[in-house]
């Protein structure tokens, strides 16, 4: 049976589809045909190839990834799906999907499934059902609407504790690495914190878990191999077990890899012997979240960060020249428009460049979040009452002590400084 | 996966009439061959006569972005401006760009809805005749921005010092420099097509995928007045027309063969050279000068070395040309 899976960002250009990587890697070990299709916003793909690829391919089962910013497209998608054979099925899935309201399946009438637990265990349930001819029995971790319309909900499903045991998307042959310039690597999954904006920690039950170093240095190995020297860690705290990053880092060393790397931590989690590793293993940038630098905004974040501490590992990795990057957001609860500026000047005062994922941009409020589901509680105002039940909040909002105008003027100065004018270029 | 034409350059005549329902009909069979994100240019002589040829083909747009929620149009207009006054602004707010902006409010509102930019672009490419038409120009362009249609200035020969007016520049989403001749629609299309070559291939150059040799993006010219297809700038200047006419049933081969000509036929490195040099000899702001230079140098070496013009990658940060 053939699986197609599709990932459609019109709003960026194409880079290394990691997670549907996973999927289709674990899918393909369990027997079944897959293919991936990445849509950005060059890529050279029409309406009339895309439905002649999807016909040629006869997939049963098509997953699509799902944004809040990319919703109407994977339902356009959706649509073009059910054109080219009604019976295929589709499943919605990532970020958006996971805690979206059951019911926004009425108003999604080419979507069938929609995926709510670990990637890998509920695509597989899926297509094994599909497969049997039964395509809504045995289902867990997914919100399904069956043949009469009615919507169910099913029991979660864990991921697994060891990455190990999910394929390699890189060592099975699912990425076409003649043609990578960068490649995408997630040695981590999920975050123990509880900073109320953030998505990952709720879908992952505030766990993290890990790959081991063997098999990321297999990964890294083979990479290098391909004449892929980038690379861009997507975990969400990659220092989280020093020790492991140390391992890491030693064996690139050791092996003279030549690397070179992207990677995003807590400011907590560093310290100058680390960015000395670091530096000399080939890491060129790295990432921290600060999102305020307001004393009284910060800590009402949940996110158990100083701002001292922001500056001072902004200092450790500076002194050993590696290029920092700081994600900044403005909009949030307790900000006013003073607080905001403050964030922009802390940013120039400690020589972080404006540009790619230092352009800062208003706080998106999405499902699954404290912050989506308490909204009030932290005095969100959204400006538009009524939605698409597949749409957060996101940024139609104000709050008590930020009004629109105020965020938008906001966006405007960061935008004056910045030096690629404000295109948020990596996420 | 059959190649999709990234940039439609709709060059309109005199038969407006005549052609109109070909046209159309043409269009309807084109779109789904188009990029899924797409700009397509009506270049036309004049802004007023050309408008309900225009209309008929944003009405065939919508409808084609209405069925395809996964697709993005960008539609760019040209409005040569033959001599202003006051009162042509009033009509051409009132006639024109008010009913153009109210027909496409169904796409903003979807865009604000799911949190979006609209999937339907409406940009403005105003061209001058005169360079002493500054404060009309300032006018117009604001004009242009109150109803969000995000108007660019096209200069060219004696309109070329209207670039250095900041005041003007400021209004403007985007500056298009002519470094040819401009008397007709085609020849501003060809070289509003050579100003995205350098831009394009400025970007590819910091990448490292950038190569003399190589075709560029699939680009169609449509010649309305009769019917003549161009797969790219270099065709239509050398006016070797496609061996199909746009009354073509057959779009799909019709798409192939264009391919086929490019990628067979076509001298895309003189054609890149030509362009590169035209650039070169033009003043112009200095992120368009720091890209041309990089590429007469590139092209400068590649052909010293004997090479077909590829550099490897290397980590480079991208900043966009305005």
């Amino acid at each position: 049976m053939n699986v197609l899976l599709i990932e459609m960002n019109p709003f960026a250009p194409v880079s290394t589809p990691i997670s549907l990587g996973y999927l289709a890697a674990y899918l393909k070990s369990r027997g079944f045909v897959t293919e991936i299709l990445t849509v950005g916003e060059n890529s050279p793909v029409s309406p009339a190839g895309l439905y002649q690829h999807i016909e040629s391919f006869r997939p049963a089962l098509v997953g699509i990834s799902a944004y809040q910013r990319t919703m109407l497209y994977v339902l356009g998608l959706a649509d073009l799906v059910k054109s080219v054979d009604q019976n295929i099925k589709v499943v919605i899935g990532g970020p958006q999907a996971t805690f979206m309201p059951p019911d926004a399946l009425r108003d999604m009438v080419s979507v069938d499934y929609i995926c709510r637990s670990s990637g890998e265990a509920t695509l597989l349930g899926i297509a094994l059902a599909v497969q049997a001819g039964t395509p809504f029995s045995n289902l867990a971790g997914v919100t399904y609407r069956d043949p009469d319309g009615g919507i169910h909900d099913t029991e979660p499903l864990e991921g697994a504790v060891d990455l190990d045991g999910y394929p390699s998307p890189y060592l099975d042959h699912v990425f076409d690495l003649s043609s990578m310039g960068e490649a995408i690597m997630l040695t981590s999954r999920g975050c123990p914190h509880d900073c109320v904006f953030c998505y990952t920690p709720c879908a992952f039950n505030h766990k993290i878990t890990f790959h081991s170093v063997d098999r990321v240095m297999e990964e890294i190995r083979w990479i290098r191999k391909h004449g892929v020297r980038r690379l861009w860690f997507a975990d969400p705290n990659i220092s989280f077990k020093w020790k492991r990053v140390e391992a890491l880092l030693e064996r690139i060393l050791t092996e003279e890899l030549d690397v070179e790397m992207w990677l995003q931590t807590r400011a907590d989690l560093v310290n100058p012997g680390m960015m000395r590793m670091m530096k000399r293993a080939g890491v060129a940038t790295v990432a921290f979240g600060l999102e305020s630098a307001s004393e009284r905004v910060l800590p009402k974040l949940d996110k158990h960060m100083s701002i001292e501490k922001v500056a001072e590992a902004i200092q450790i990795t500076q002194n050993e020249g590696i290029e920092v990057e700081l994600f900044t957001m403005f909009g949030l609860p307790y900000e006013t428009f003073e607080d905001g500026l403050k964030t922009l000047e802390f940013v120039e005062k400690n020589q972080v460049k404006i540009m790619g994922n230092t352009n800062s941009q208003q706080m998106q409020i999405y499902f699954g979040t404290p912050m989506e589901r308490h909204y009030e509680d932290y005095g969100i105002v959204p400006t538009k009452t009524r939605r698409p039940p597949y749409i957060s909040i996101g940024s139609q909002y104000e709050t008590r002590w930020m009004s629109l105008e105020e965020m938008q003027t906001l966006q405007g100065l960061w935008r004056a400084r910045s030096i690629d004018r404000g295109r948020r270029v990596v996420s | 996966m059959t190649p999709a034409i990234d940039k439609l350059y709709i060059i309109l005549g005199n038969r407006h009439e005549v052609q109109a329902e070909k046209l159309d009909a043409f269009l309807g069979r084109l779109f789904p061959y188009l990029n899924v994100t797409s700009n397509i240019y009506i270049l036309a002589p004049t802004f007023s006569e050309a408008m309900p040829q225009a209309e008929r083909i944003l009405k065939s747009m919508k409808t084609f972005l209405r069925a395809n929620r996964f697709v993005r149009y960008y539609l760019h207009f040209l409005h040569t401006v033959v001599q202003g006054n006051a009162s042509e602004l009033d009509y051409y707010s009132q006639y024109h760009y008010q009913p153009w902006r109210r027909g496409i409010t169904l796409f903003d509102k979807e865009a604000y809805v799911h949190q979006e930019i609209p999937r339907m672009g409406l940009l403005t490419i105003v061209a001058p005749r005169g360079k002493d038409d500054g404060p009309y120009l300032e006018s117009l362009l604001d004009v242009l921005k109150e109803v969000c249609l995000r108007p660019s200035l096209y200069v060219h020969g004696q309109t070329l010092p209207l670039a250095q007016n900041e005041r003007l520049v400021r209004k403007a989403e985007k500056v298009y420099l002519g470094p040819g001749p401009s008397d007709t629609p085609a020849q501003i299309g060809c070289n509003l097509s050579s100003q995205d070559l350098v831009e394009t291939s400025f970007v590819a150059l910091q990448c490292g995928t950038f190569s003399m040799a190589a075709p560029c993006a699939p680009s169609l010219f449509v010649t309305a007045d009769d019917g003549n297809l161009y797969p790219c700038m270099n065709a239509l200047l050398r006016k070797e027309a496609a061996a199909f006419s746009f009354e073509n049933p057959d779009t799909e081969a019709m798409i192939a063969h264009c391919r086929d000509s490019i990628e067979k036929g076509q001298d895309c490195r003189a054609c890149k050279e030509r362009v590169f040099g035209l650039f070169g000899n033009l003043p112009k702001p200095w992120d368009l000068q720091h890209a041309v230079d990089a590429l007469l140098a590139f092209a400068g070496r590649t052909c010293e070395e004997g090479r077909e013009g590829r550099i490897p990658a290397k980590p480079t940060s991208y900043v966009p040309i305005r």
